[in-house]
């Protein structure tokens, strides 16, 4: 199945520049939101948010076709 | 020989133009150890209650900290402290820069201004040595222009420079103390209290850096923090600046939109910190804005500061005013539907070059387009100028007027609170002021103890005084340095979130008086923890300095503040949030609907009174609590059994 990413401030540096924090993942049927981490090799501590305004932890199941943002914790900036 | 410090406060009377100096004991300086609880010292001291803030009376301190110049981020930072014009209680208000630095290497610990020169003059402090100058070629001229007359007049590149633009001269009550042209001690007004003195500014340049007790143990913590920060929570901070913070608040719904209506702008994406990164920053046609698009204090490995420079279209912006941080592309973007990068990035130089607060600035204007889009404020007030939400060019032309007192800039320039005073028409239903100061860009309605600090805070609502509730839950271990082990669920407001906020401020506080950036020092996500703070301090000072010791300078110069609005009979009836965060839900995303609960922020209050044992029912400090501080002597100031 393959899922659109768009990794936020600093994450984006983990992909090429032209990119700007977007991309698409390829995963095996059945990957959760932990798998899609460690495939993009996300070490830092971060909230990912799906389309709908969902906000998964690591075990949830991803679907083909889901839009994924990630975002890292910053300064009291955020909240779940 | 004291290590981290000169000993030496310079007292200056504008009045007399006499200079004095004095050499206060080692243990003053443990005691109150800079910054803001230093300058409320002399406050209290010196200073009798019910004078014009405005007025040759109102003094005015200038203070570093036993930190400040020493070889370790974050420690460049100067508090200034006065009666406020803005607020009418205590002022207070943190800058960063190069100017901290050189002020140490000056030789002077803290600058305590009184009195009113009788013609603009500029204070000149060299190695030592203290004079007052004329300033009669450098009133009326914006901030750019007095640095560079400055370093031509004094012959050296390497002076720093202190000083209020044309805003603080003509007392708009939200006037920064602008350093570098770009740095500023931004909220209370302390800019406007500065030009009421006619002081136009005070010019800083030494070659004496101070001692440190333990070099080694310093070295070693700047290493570690130079190792960890690329994969440290403040990592973006640097690269992306502090605007990167908007995608989380977005996403959140925590993003202050349209006067606080709505927690999520819809084009936010247009002025994030990638964006400005992108396309705005110096040196990004080139690719190149990572060496030039980014600054610093002095010592500091992180590079937060934003550089922008914009050549051609309709918003020109000069690098030297630098950019926009998240506070201002809030205030001047989200919270007035404005979505022109250029327009806000103007804004802001605007603000750096007359000396004014960006964040009163942008939230009274968004304030304003409120009032005019609900038909409170019309064209006949305006001058003519079409104040919606979204017009750029509308909320760019009030930011110039309001730093030139202009027309309409003229009742704006007082304030919202103020200004919703003066015209009436039920406008005050959509202030978001918290003791006449403006809401920063986070929202209590997403992070609830954000409602307790906002209006218990001594000088207004403040961003930067506590943990925000999110932290509580991520940090664990850094939590636990604090005694906090048990995060709550999300919006909780019960009585641990209000011990959270409670503890946390008194660490924060202990920050603004140790003068130490709560970017790079902290309780949570901050570069180092509150275990190395306490390094840092041994490492400088020499003093056996442990964590409840900076806790309780955190806690005293709190009771030192509200000691302060408590002389001024401002208490607990002050303690206040606006009307609109209660009356009426935010529309949109993930926040809809939400609304703070009355009740609730009440109980919570009472507790956060009870738990820092002042009295519950005037929110006055109260003489045990004073004197568990050691500062007995504030009860006896303000007259308590």
């Amino acid at each position: 199945m393959q899922v659109s990413v768009h990794m936020h401030g600093i994450l984006r540096d983990q992909l090429p520049p032209e990119a700007k924090g977007r991309t698409t993942v390829s995963l095996d049927d059945g990957a959760t939101v932990g798998d899609l981490l460690a495939h993009l090799d996300i070490k830092r501590r971060v909230i990912v948010a799906l389309n709908d305004g969902h906000e998964p932890d690591e075990t949830y199941v991803l679907k083909d076709g889901d839009e994924v943002s990630i975002y890292t914790i910053i300064g009291g900036g955020c909240e779940t | 020989m004291p290590h981290g410090y000169n000993g030496k406060i310079l007292h200056v009377n504008l009045t007399t133009g006499e200079l004095t100096i004095e050499e206060p004991e080692e243990k003053f300086y443990r005691k109150y150890m800079g910054g803001s609880a230093m300058g409320v010292y002399y406050l209290l001291k010196e200073m009798p209650a019910g004078v014009d803030p405005l007025g040759p009376d109102n003094i005015l301190a200038l203070c570093l900290s036993v930190m400040t110049g020493t070889p370790i981020s974050g420690q460049s930072r100067m508090t200034a402290v006065a009666k406020s014009p803005l607020t009418g209680g205590i002022g207070d208000s943190q800058c960063g820069g190069f100017f901290p630095a050189e002020m140490k290497f000056a030789g002077f610990d803290g600058i305590i201004v009184k009195g009113r020169a009788e013609k603009p003059v500029y204070l000149w402090i060299h190695d030592g040595r203290a004079e007052l100058r004329d300033a009669g070629h450098l009133w009326g001229r914006v901030t750019g222009e007095v640095e560079a007359t400055l370093r031509e007049e004094l012959g050296d590149d390497k002076i720093e420079v202190l000083q209020v633009g044309p805003a603080g001269e003509k007392g708009v009550r939200f006037a920064a103390i602008i350093n570098k042209s770009n740095r500023a001690n931004g909220r209370t007004g302390m800019g406007a209290v500065m030009g009421s003195k006619n002081l136009k500014a005070v010019v800083v340049r030494g070659t004496h850096k101070p001692t440190v007790a333990d070099k080694a143990a310093l070295s070693e913590l700047a290493r570690w923090g130079a190792t960890h920060f690329p994969e440290s929570d403040v990592a973006g901070l640097g690269k992306y600046g502090t605007a990167e913070t908007t995608g989380a608040q977005q996403r959140a719904g925590g993003l202050p939109t349209y006067n606080f209506t709505s927690g999520v702008f819809d084009r936010w994406e247009a002025i994030d910190g990638t964006t400005m990164y992108d396309t705005i920053l110096r040196g990004a046609d080139q690719g190149k804005q990572d060496r030039y698009g980014r600054d610093t204090c002095y010592g500091c490995t992180i590079r937060c500061k934003r550089v922008v420079e914009i050549k051609e279209g309709p918003y020109q912006v000069d690098p030297k005013y630098g950019g926009p941080e998240y506070e201002t592309t809030s205030t001047f973007g989200n919270y007035c539907g404005v979505s022109d990068l250029p327009a806000i990035a103007k804004a802001n130089e605007i603000c750096n070059k007359y000396g004014m607060d960006t964040i009163s600035c942008g939230a009274t204007i968004a304030w304003a387009m409120e009032c005019f889009e609900e038909e409170l404020i019309t064209v006949e007030d305006t001058g003519g100028i079409e104040l919606r939400y979204g017009n750029a060019e509308a909320m760019v032309k009030m930011t110039e007027m309001i730093a030139k007192r202009e027309g309409f800039g003229d009742v704006l320039a007082e304030g919202s609170a103020r200004a919703a005073a003066k015209i009436g028409r039920g406008t005050d239903e959509y202030l978001i002021t918290s003791k006449n100061q403006e809401t920063p860009a986070h929202m209590p309605h997403t992070k609830r103890t954000l409602a307790v600090i906002y209006a218990v805070n001594p000088f207004g609502a403040d961003h930067q005084s506590h943990e925000h509730d999110p932290s509580y839950r991520f940090y664990p271990e850094r939590m636990a340095q604090l005694g906090l082990h048990d995060p709550q669920p999300k919006l909780a407001l019960n009585a641990e979130m209000v011990r959270y906020a409670m503890i946390t401020q008194h660490l924060y506080s202990a920050m603004d008086s140790i003068n130490v950036c709560q970017f790079v020092f902290g309780s949570a996500w901050q570069l180092y923890g509150p275990d190395q703070l306490v390094k840092a301090a041994q490492a400088v000072t020499g003093w056996n300095v442990s964590l409840y010791e900076l806790m309780q300078v955190g806690e005293r110069r709190l009771n030192m503040l509200r000691a302060f609005n408590a002389r001024e009979g401002i208490g607990r009836e002050a303690d206040t949030l606006p009307k609109k965060f209660f009356d009426r839900p935010l529309k949109g995303g993930k926040t809809d609907g939400y609304v703070l609960d009355r009740d609730e922020w009440r109980r919570a209050v009472d507790t956060y009174y009870a738990m820092c044992g002042w009295d519950v029912e005037t929110g006055y400090p109260t003489r045990p609590k004073l004197e568990a501080l050691g500062i007995g002597w504030v009860a006896d100031e303000l007259g308590l059994a």
